[in-house]
């Protein structure tokens, strides 16, 4: 038999469960709209009529009322695994995305300000010079062609090596390196590494005092939504509701420590000015090259745009080309101006350069012998498209430009034959451009840049649709539903309501015995 | 029956995400008209993106060749005018000859004769010194010093590019070069006493060929106090060489005019394809596109209107 005042415990206890139940609701209605809250639900289940201050004998006959078990949070492990892989994923493609695209505005042929505009722009006017050959406008829209087309190479280089600075660094200005995106990234990386260890910590000690910290669950798992952003990563549950972190097989997180963090290390060259590195606090480094075990996620795509690998749509490749172009181009045409004569503007009349026969400088601090038309303003000895320049000889005195050939005679200045054969530069194929025009060369280079920045833009639609249906999978099991958080909230104040009801009439009942007695 | 539990942060992501869609497609459409571009990057459509970047360097090409073309035509049709006067002068010349010849010509008509032939002469100098702008046509590779110069009077020198090297050519398609000028001393000639002073054994004599030396030794001739008929009878034969000459001159031009239309008529065409090539790659088709983006603006009307009705109801309104 129990005693007298079991009932009035037992509708204590449903009155304080049902509270509890509706304090529930009211903290999924206030984060309804909270980025990362898991809805919670009270787990309630019938109290076991078998307690240790009873008597086995009576405990078979009525019920002791309801008990809460626990308060849990609605998730799903599989999708949170598939979420975050996704947005691994997407992250990637939408970073080489930003950069594709960057790059073609860069490098773009398809206005009227490109290199193929100039490059076509620099051959008409050799073209008019070879039928004008003494005629000095036509020489100076030639010069100024040339210094337009070598600006054009200057400026798209510096633009493409500014944008890889950006992401990656520069190892001759260490500065650069502290500062790229690529560092930036990695610093929110190790922070919010560091901040999963912590919270790991906190829920390790909540739970093993038996309490469930979906707070902190819900502030973790946001986390680590922000963690794959960055880089695919494994994420294990272990016990006590702590988690593991790694990449490829090097664990980054385990329990409270920040068992591996990532680091910047300037390479050996610009091709891959920044290095990552994988290394714990007391300095034992586990990859001196991450670049392999960062294949996706923000970082990865920043890496492979900022270096060499190349079967990706690299920043360097793109300069390589451009190097190239202006480097076989420069080396023809300089080819054919100094197979030729140029018109020696300090004799009156006007007669060719002398170079055949002879040995005295037609005058002071002129070379009998043409020079070249394209030199490397940096001194490096090697033109590529950031040194390109018009050679300063040639573009204070345009006569200098060898426009007649070799065997005419002195006074041929009317010889424009070497001129045209500059001008038909155009329709050459350089074997280092692998047998491509110049311009063919950049309709190749577009092309490529163009399918390769179609593709990934292509992956990151495909994987912006994947992504938005996961993302409203798991809204769909963490959210909160207003009609069923008010129907929730109806049923607890009516079970509420009940249980009063149910104490007054205990109350009443007792009143009926204690006004017998007395 | 399998329903989805509907959230509210699942709902309003949903929505969010509809309209963020249907906004940049508008937009995408609403830039596109007002560039009237379907392409700003390779990327948009790598095929057509190819093709405009190589039209764009044909077309660059064939304006360029056009402009020479048009220029070689000019300077052509100077030349042609210039050979026109040359034969005029020739039937002139002709025409005195034979008066010269006629038993009743007396010295006196000798002379007038012969000023008439020397103002001849000094035509066809002044002739083979035509000048196309600041170029002299007639001296091949040396356009710019005076081809054609008197050292001595009542002689002629000849200083331009010898017969032979004087071809100037231009670029009217691809590796595709025609002459533009014809040799000076091919059509006209020269005679002048050559000045051997590097040979002391050579004495300096009278040498030259061509229609300036039929007319010049015609002139000495008449000059003389008694011509020799028989000469000047041969220098009406040597005026038919010349004139022949002249007229092979005129009609190499001629060919020349002709393929310069040829080529700039089959470069036209071909401009006009890449043009359509070039617009079909990168140009909007206005019609459709404006009524893509009718269509567009409906669809986001739509989804505005059926958002603000799917996020206004809940239990709440009803309790």
């Amino acid at each position: 038999m129990p005693s007298t005042l079991y009932g009035i415990y037992n509708a204590q206890r449903a009155l304080s469960l049902n509270q509890a139940a509706i304090d529930i609701i009211n903290s999924n209605v206030a984060n309804m709209n909270t980025k990362g809250y898991s809805k919670q639900r009270l787990e309630i289940s019938q109290a076991s009529n078998v307690a240790p201050y009873q008597s086995p004998v009576d405990a078979t006959q009525s019920g002791m009322g309801a008990i809460i078990d626990s308060v849990t949070r609605n998730r799903d492990v599989f999708l949170d695994n598939s979420l975050r892989r996704e947005t691994t994923d997407l992250n990637y493609y939408k970073e080489y995305t930003d950069n594709a695209v960057q790059l073609e505005n860069i490098v773009n042929e398809l206005d009227d300000t490109g290199l193929n505009k100039t490059l076509n722009d620099f051959y008409n006017s050799l073209s008019q010079l070879a039928s004008n050959p003494n005629d000095f406008v036509v020489r100076n829209s030639v010069v100024q062609n040339a210094i337009t087309l070598a600006t054009t190479f200057n400026n798209t280089y510096t633009s493409l090596q500014n944008e890889k600075t950006g992401l990656v660094g520069d190892i001759n200005n260490p500065d650069t390196l502290t500062q790229s995106k690529l560092s930036i990234d990695i610093n929110d990386l190790n922070n919010k590494l560091s901040a999963v260890a912590n919270l790991n910590d906190q829920i390790n000690l909540s739970t093993s005092q038996g309490m469930t910290p979906n707070a902190l669950l819900d502030q973790r798992d946001e986390l680590l939504d922000k963690i794959s952003e960055y880089i695919p990563v494994n994420i294990t549950n272990e016990r006590n509701n702590t988690v593991t972190l790694s990449i490829g097989a090097i664990e980054l997180v385990r329990g409270k420590e920040r068992s591996g963090f990532f680091e910047i290390q300037a390479g050996a060259t610009n091709d891959n000015p920044s290095i990552v590195q994988i290394k714990n606090d007391a300095g034992s480094v586990f990859s001196t090259n991450a670049y392999s075990l960062i294949t996706s996620g923000k970082i990865g795509a920043i890496l492979q745009t900022g270096g060499d690998d190349p079967g990706k749509l690299t920043i360097k490749g793109i300069m390589d080309s451009l190097n190239s172009l202006a480097s076989e181009f420069a080396t023809a045409v300089n080819a054919v101006q100094t197979n030729g004569r140029y018109i020696d503007s300090s004799v009156n009349p006007n007669e060719l350069s002398d170079n055949l026969s002879n040995p005295i400088p037609p005058s002071a601090g002129t070379d009998p012998d043409p020079e070249d038309f394209f030199v490397d303003s940096s001194g490096l000895g090697v033109i590529n498209a950031g040194n390109i320049s018009v050679n300063a000889i040639i573009s204070n005195d345009p006569y200098q430009i060898a426009a007649a050939k070799l065997t005419s005679n002195l006074t041929e200045t009317g010889d424009g034959s070497n001129a045209l054969l500059m001008s038909q530069i155009r329709n050459q194929g350089l074997a280092v451009l692998g047998g491509a025009t110049t311009q063919g060369y950049i309709t190749n280079v577009t092309g490529k840049l163009g399918t390769q920045s179609k593709n990934i833009q292509d992956n990151y639609d495909i994987k912006s649709n994947i992504l938005q249906q996961v993302t409203q999978k798991r809204e769909s099991v963490i959210g909160v539903n207003l009609d069923e958080e008010l129907t929730d909230l109806v049923r607890f104040q009516r079970s509420y309501e009940a249980s009063a009801k149910v104490m007054q009439t205990l109350s009443q009942t007792l009143t009926t015995i204690i006004n017998m007695m007395g | 029956m399998q329903f989805t539990r509907i959230t509210n942060r699942y709902t309003s992501e949903n929505i969010v995400n509809n309209l963020l869609i249907n906004r940049s497609k508008l937009v995408n459409l609403q830039e596109q008209i007002s560039s009237g571009k379907r392409i700003t990057k390779p990327s948009d459509d790598v095929l057509a993106g190819i093709s405009v970047v190589s039209t764009n360097n044909s077309l660059g090409k064939i304006e360029n060749y056009l402009k020479n073309i048009d220029n070689a035509q000019s300077e052509l049709e100077t030349a042609e005018t210039a050979l026109l006067t040359t034969i005029d002068s020739v039937h002139t010349t002709k025409e005195l000859t034979l008066q010269a010849l006629n038993a009743s010509s007396g010295p006196e008509e000798m002379t007038i004769i012969n000023a008439q032939i020397k103002q001849i002469i000094e035509q066809v100098k002044d002739l083979g010194n035509t000048k196309y702008g600041s170029k002299f046509i007639f001296g091949g590779l040396q356009t710019e010093p005076t081809p054609f110069t008197a050292p001595v009077a009542g002689e002629i020198q000849y200083n331009g590019s010898p017969d032979g090297s004087h071809e100037r050519r231009v670029e009217i398609s691809d590796g595709v070069t025609i002459p533009v000028n014809l040799s000076g001393e091919a059509v006209f000639g020269e005679y002048y006493t050559a000045d051997w002073d590097s040979d002391v054994m050579t004495p300096d004599t009278l040498d030259g060929q061509g229609l300036l030396k039929t007319l010049i030794s015609l002139s000495n001739e008449l000059a003389m106090p008694a011509p020799d008929k028989d000469f000047i009878r041969q220098q009406l034969d040597s005026l038919d060489t010349d004139m022949q000459t002249v007229l092979n001159a005129q009609s190499e031009l001629g060919s020349l005019s002709s393929r310069l239309e040829m080529t700039k008529s089959n470069l036209q065409d071909d401009q006009l394809n890449l043009t359509k090539i070039k617009s079909g790659a990168e140009d909007i088709d206005m019609a459709k596109t404006i009524s893509e983006l009718q269509f567009q603006q409906t669809a986001l009307q739509a989804s505005l209107q059926v958002s603000s009705q799917v996020i206004q109801p809940s239990l709440l309104d009803y309790m």
